[in-house]
């Protein structure tokens, strides 16, 4: 591949950040893993939005159905909330390069 | 580890397939023990696996008694049995991830009851998630790294409810990988992970960044991917070329199927028929290697080529033949919400058609594809305006509503404001109170649609609309705003180049025309213009289905036109044109029926347009009228 100038700054930049963050790698890996389980806990938590919408398709409208259906979205914002929180807690997004 | 073992470690991870393929070869000659071979036949599978030529892989792994994971794996690629493999005891890492994402995509195409009856209770991304700690232990980087890039690209696949949680976690797992992979040996590797997150994130300084580094590895076939996203999800079409050339110089043989895929969806788009179809044939023949998701996808994109040609009897058969207990769900129901379609071109029972259609509804909402589920609920919405039950109708519309509300589909949004003008129209004319304050509102939902597309610059969409609300002003009889409409769709489908929806556009004008407009010298040639426009095109793409129709609307045009006629000088020329077109239209139909013979009995309670034996009852009484009982009689032949 024919590199443009361009194109050669910037990987020498990515391999700059990537030498930076050697020094990460064993926080990285450790963080990785927790955000394996972070998904895996929002792929099962997933499930109240196909109950939501269930819920919406099959029941006429009525006061028990919203009752439902707020409660349901209610435990979702409430998930939805803790995981963002403690995203920006536990791994402050960093940027790679300065460009 | 052994040197040429190292190498090939170094050519597989680098997507350098001839230099891998070679290496596994060697290693094949020169294995000096049971162990050695069974493990350089696992390295040319895998090889071959990658490359998309499952079927190759499968023959070769079968040259080994070991290697049971990827056997028990590439059996499933090419069978969809998922159960010997996820009954497979085994601690090998390997065998572990081939487990995981036999259930993964055995639960995306066929659903979790399916799973859960073949004992698959494991949790795929618990599986996955021990595995990812063990290879970071042993220092295998790299295979951690793309083991979890292809697990989060069949989450995208799933879940699609919920993106709003997945993503943010998904975006803080790529920074993640990112940093640990500064400890992967290879820059293919890293540009992986840039491209997932191109993709997932629309970053296209993330996209440009994977061409670096697969650049500085000379991955081809990695820069062949990279060239793919430019033009698939950054509309940079120009690329597709060079990622086609990309993929062939790496012996890709599936991502040059799905790149043809992609070309031959574009060319029906911009109803380029006869190019969709070659593009189609230059995708079969790549993707005719693969394994049973590739087969079926094919087999459903075949389907659906013949039902935009008319050709509905073959659609009919060959949808028959696929719907069987060892198809995976989601192409089933892809097939049923075809065969309802067809169905409804045939005139044929429509509870029938109904009862497809919800089948195929069911199975998508079991399987969780919510955006197939939408899509096919709008079909399903389009058939039941074809009836009378409007409690039906209603309650599916806002069914549709809170799905497309849920998944932010706001093109579906503005499709809803077309349907509610039209049931608004049709509850009207229901129950007789069809008034002015009505068409106003009906008005007002066709203007709210077109406004959000406006604001979306979906022209195609805003076109859409234009002809909706042309249909609808021809049905309550306001022909002027009618013809507006329809002139206003032409010109946006015309902006954005989709021939096939100018062309029907046009046919529709000649329709109107026709059908509600006294024709005379003002009147006659502005239908006759636009007919004979759509028939060019339709010509061109060999669209038999449309060619006959629109060859009996210029008949019929021509017919009734000699009628008002009478007397007139230029009667004789008028009389010559209707007899042509009817006879053209006998030979149309001919061609159009030797692809289905069994059509004419079929389509003769056809709910949509007009059944040859309509057509041909009306060229039988003009050529009575006109005196030629011998051409006459072919008509009445042709329908016995």
């Amino acid at each position: 591949m024919n590199y443009s100038q361009a194109q050669a700054e910037r990987y020498e930049q990515l391999i700059a950040d990537f030498v930076k963050n050697e020094s990460k790698a064993k926080t990285a890996a450790e963080n990785c893993i927790k955000g394996l389980k972070k998904l895996r806990l929002a792929k099962s938590f997933a499930q109240i939005d196909d109950e939501i919408l269930n819920l919406s398709l099959a029941t006429e409208e009525s006061i028990g159905f919203f009752t439902q259906i707020l409660n349901l979205e209610a435990k979702r914002l409430k998930f939805k909330e803790e995981a963002l929180k403690s995203l920006k807690t536990e791994n402050k997004p960093r940027k790679l390069s300065a460009a | 580890m052994p040197l040429s073992l190292e190498k090939f470690s170094d050519a597989f991870f680098r997507d350098d397939f001839s230099t891998a393929t070679a290496l596994a070869e060697q290693l094949e000659k020169e294995a000096s023990s049971d162990e050695e071979y069974d493990y350089a036949i696992n390295c040319a599978a895998k090889v071959l696996l990658k490359q998309g030529k499952v079927k190759a892989a499968q023959n070769k792994i079968l040259e080994s008694n070991d290697n049971h994971g990827l056997k028990l794996f590439l059996e499933f690629l090419t069978t969809g049995k998922a159960k010997p493999l996820i009954n497979y005891k085994t601690d090998d890492i390997d065998t572990l991830i081939y487990k995981a994402q036999t259930i993964l995509l055995s639960k995306i195409y066929w659903g979790i009851e399916h799973v859960e009856s073949i004992d698959g209770y494991q949790d795929p991304d618990l599986v996955l998630e021990e595995v990812f700690a063990r290879l970071v232990k042993r220092g295998e980087v790299d295979k951690a790294i793309l083991a979890s890039v292809q697990s989060m690209e069949l989450t995208l696949e799933d879940q699609v409810l919920s993106h709003d949680i997945h993503l943010p976690i998904i975006h803080e797992q790529i920074i993640n990988l990112l940093e640990l992979s500064s400890q992967a040996k290879y820059d293919s590797t890293r540009a992986k992970l840039y491209l997932l997150k191109a993709r997932i994130f629309k970053d296209r300084e993330a996209a440009g960044d994977a061409e670096i580094l697969f650049g500085r590895d000379n991955n081809i076939n990695g820069l062949g991917e990279t060239y793919m996203q430019y033009a698939k999800d950054f509309n940079e079409e120009q690329y597709y070329e060079k990622a086609i050339e990309n993929f062939k110089l790496a012996g890709n043989e599936i991502a040059q199927g799905f790149i043809f895929e992609a070309l031959a969806s574009n060319s029906l788009i911009s109803g380029q028929i006869n190019e969709a179809e070659k593009c189609f044939e230059h995708a079969e023949s790549k993707l005719n290697n693969g394994g049973i998701f590739e087969f079926y996808g094919l087999e459903v994109q075949r389907i659906s080529m013949l039902a935009i040609k008319g050709k509905y009897q073959s659609v009919k058969e060959r949808v028959h033949s696929l719907i069987n207990p060892n198809v995976p769900s989601f192409f089933v129901a892809q097939a049923y919400q075809i065969l309802a379609n067809t169905m409804i071109q045939l005139g044929e029972d429509i509870d029938t058609a109904k009862a497809y259609i919800e089948t195929a509804c069911d199975i998508f909402k079991q399987l969780k594809r919510y955006n197939q589920l939408l899509y096919t609920q709008n079909v399903y919405f389009q058939i039941l305006l074809l009836e009378d039950d409007l409690e039906r109708i209603e309650k599916l519309g806002r069914e549709i509503i809170q799905l497309s509300t849920r998944l932010g589909n706001e093109e579906l949004k503005a499709s809803k404001y077309l349907d509610l003008a039209f049931v608004t129209i049709r509850l009207s004319l229901e129950d007789s109170s069809l008034n002015e304050a009505k068409i106003t509102e009906a008005t007002d939902y066709f203007n709210k649609a077109i406004q959000l597309y406006q604001d979306q610059d979906n022209l195609m969409g805003e076109a859409d609309t234009y002809q909706a609300m042309g249909n609808m002003f021809t049905g309550i009889g306001k022909l002027e705003e009618a013809l507006n409409a329809f002139l206003q769709a032409k010109k946006l489908y015309n902006e954005c180049e989709a021939k096939l929806q100018a062309a029907i556009t046009d046919t529709l004008i000649g329709i109107l025309m026709l059908n509600y407009v006294v024709l005379n010298a003002q009147t006659y040639p502005i239908a006759m213009r636009h007919l004979e426009t759509a028939l060019v095109y339709f010509n061109s793409e060999n669209l038999y289905d449309l060619i006959w129709k629109t060859l009996f609307y210029l008949a019929d045009l021509n017919h009734r036109y000699f009628i008002e006629s009478s007397g007139k000088e230029h009667e004789e020329t008028i009389k010559n044109k209707a007899k042509t077109y009817y006879l053209e239209m006998l030979v149309a139909v001919q061609d159009y029926e030797q692809d289905a013979p069994q059509l004419l009995a079929s389509s003769q309670n056809s709910l949509v347009g007009i059944t040859i034996k309509d057509a041909y009852n009306k060229a039988y009484q003009f050529f009575l009228t006109i005196g030629e009982e011998d051409i006459a009689r072919k008509f009445k032949q042709s329908q016995n």
